[in-house]
């Protein structure tokens, strides 16, 4: 089991942005979490990345269980997860490499193994000639590709999306779900949450809906049922 | 580890170079204070070898009447001084005693004046020293009080004014240099704590990116941390560039005044002003510089995380 939620509920001053979620995601699957804006699909990616603790459940990565790592623990911890997000969170004055290779840097390996990395996940997502340019003179695709290079340059256990697709055309949205799945494929889980139904449509994966902060649906299949 | 810490020194130089304006400002007040600084210690240690000095030189004079004045006189002086359980020599000088010294330093300064003194212008003295100022005092309120009840003693010659005006000089410079030290120390506190503030908020997207790709806040930290060091270091430099080149300034094209200077001041044993002695100043003030800016970023980091 890559991912369990059991009982999981997060309250914000008196008002619940989920209420008893349970739910488990296998190694190698790819999951959608999809529902409307407060659904609770943001809440749950912060608990998994432990910015936030959740009021009440437990919440289990691989076994080990989240609440329960320590302040020292969380970097060692999100270091098996790559996260990509809607705004890209690239750093401006920083060139593609330097941006992906950030994510080594942090972590105790030698500078060969991050050019090494850094090119391998560059290729990955087919951007190998843009390594030294600035995420200003790249596309919002080509950024969330450097996005999604970063997140997986430590070769993660799990890849967490919040929205990728939000901030892009539809053309592009495409091609950043051709490359998750193709991550997908290698054998890394997938937890992907959004708005674009017809991404989901066509991907007919599993998919988890929220309504409310409460999972109305977990099943395989299109945005609707 | 090693490539860590190769990591964290190269961050922390990127973040001093981002922010270098700030980091030269709070270097700057960094090295005003360790120049006021130095200054003040140099006048309390200047001034405490001199009370040093003026200690070790100071004496009192007894003059005796070459009337009145017997040698049991002398002799019970002695023994008064001696009851007081104070370590001092006592250096008794009789009237032909005085006139040979006197003649020996007449005929080396001024021969033709030796023959229009003689030996009965010149009192018999004894001279009473001791290793201690306050033990001097001592004796002089005993001779002092020897002198009212008896007719034998002349004249006590005894400079205790000057010893303690110089003692409340050194007291006062002292209290001010505390004072002044104290407020520059905050004041450097402040500014390298607001420069190390500013750099890392406005680095704060970058640091939130670091966290989520795993990093420790050792690693972010430090390099904030070391990065408000160097400001301290810049300091450190800049004050003893300052006092280096006014000291040598002063010495080459202010030749005269400062050999005299020295001259006047070549009796009292002070500070070797040599270059090695200025690199030994500046290797402490270096240390201490990135020590208390170090200590100032700590803090702003703190803060800024709350």
């Amino acid at each position: 089991m890559a991912l369990s939620f059991k009982n999981v509920s997060m309250l914000y001053g008196s008002v619940y942005a989920i209420k008893d979620i349970t739910f488990d995601i296998d190694e190698g699957e790819f999951v959608f979490l999809v529902g409307p804006s407060g659904a609770g699909k943001t809440t749950i990616l912060k608990l998994l990345f432990r910015q936030d603790k959740p009021t009440s459940g437990v919440i289990e990565f691989f076994g080990l269980d989240v609440n329960r790592i320590r302040n020292g623990g969380l970097p060692f911890f999100r270091r098996e997860i790559g996260f990509v997000y809607q705004d890209f969170k690239l750093l401006q004055k920083r060139t593609v490499y330097e941006n992906i290779a950030l994510a080594l840097e942090v972590t105790n390996r030698s500078n060969a193994f991050i050019k090494d990395a850094v090119a391998s996940v560059l290729d990955m997502v087919e951007l190998k000639d843009k390594n030294n340019s600035f995420p200003y003179q790249l596309s919002g695709g080509e950024k969330q590709r450097v996005a999604i290079a970063r997140a997986m340059a430590n070769s993660p256990r799990l890849l967490i999306a919040d929205e990728p697709t939000g901030n892009l055309d539809p053309g592009m949205q495409w091609d950043i779900i051709q490359l998750l799945n193709k991550i997908n494929n290698y054998g890394t889980t997938v937890l992907m949450a959004t708005h674009a139904s017809d991404v989901v449509d066509s991907m007919q994966k599993r998919v988890i809906a929220l309504n409310g902060g409460m999972i109305i649906r977990d099943s395989k299949g299109g945005y609707e049922v | 580890m090693i490539i860590q810490l190769n990591r964290i020194i190269k961050r922390s130089f990127l973040i001093f170079g981002r922010n270098i304006k700030m980091s030269i400002a709070s270097g700057v007040v960094v090295g005003l204070s360790f120049i006021i600084l130095t200054t003040f210690i140099g006048v309390i240690f200047f001034a405490s070898e001199v009370l040093n000095y003026v200690e070790s030189q100071s004496q009192i004079i007894v003059f005796l009447n070459p009337a009145t004045y017997s040698m049991s006189d002398v002799s019970a002086f002695e023994n008064s001084i001696q009851a007081l359980n104070i370590k001092s020599t006592m250096t008794f000088t009789s009237q032909s005693s005085a006139y040979e010294s006197f003649l020996k330093f007449l005929n080396k300064e001024n021969p033709g004046l030796s023959q229009s003194v003689d030996e009965t212008k010149l009192p018999p003295s004894i001279t009473i020293k001791t290793d201690n100022i306050d033990n001097l005092t001592l004796i002089a309120d005993k001779v002092y009080t020897i002198q009212g009840s008896t007719d034998y003693i002349d004249k006590v010659l005894y400079y205790r004014n000057i010893e303690n005006l110089l003692k409340q000089f050194i007291d006062t410079v002292r209290l001010v240099a505390i004072i002044f030290a104290s407020l520059l120390i905050l004041i450097s506190f402040l500014i390298i704590s607001i420069s190390i503030s500013i750099a890392f908020d406005s680095q704060k997207e970058e640091i939130e990116i670091m966290r989520l790709v795993g990093s420790t806040s050792f690693f972010i930290n430090s390099s904030y941390i070391l990065s408000g060091g160097y400001s301290g270091i810049f300091g450190g430099v800049f004050a003893n560039s300052l006092i280096f080149i006014a000291y040598y300034s002063f010495k080459y094209f202010y030749k005269s005044q400062y050999n005299n200077i020295m001259s006047y001041l070549s009796g009292i044993p002070l500070y070797n002003f040599s270059i090695l002695n200025q690199v030994e100043i500046a290797c402490v003030e270096l240390f201490t510089g990135f020590l208390i800016a170090t200590i100032c970023s700590i803090v702003a980091i703190q803060f800024s995380k709350k």
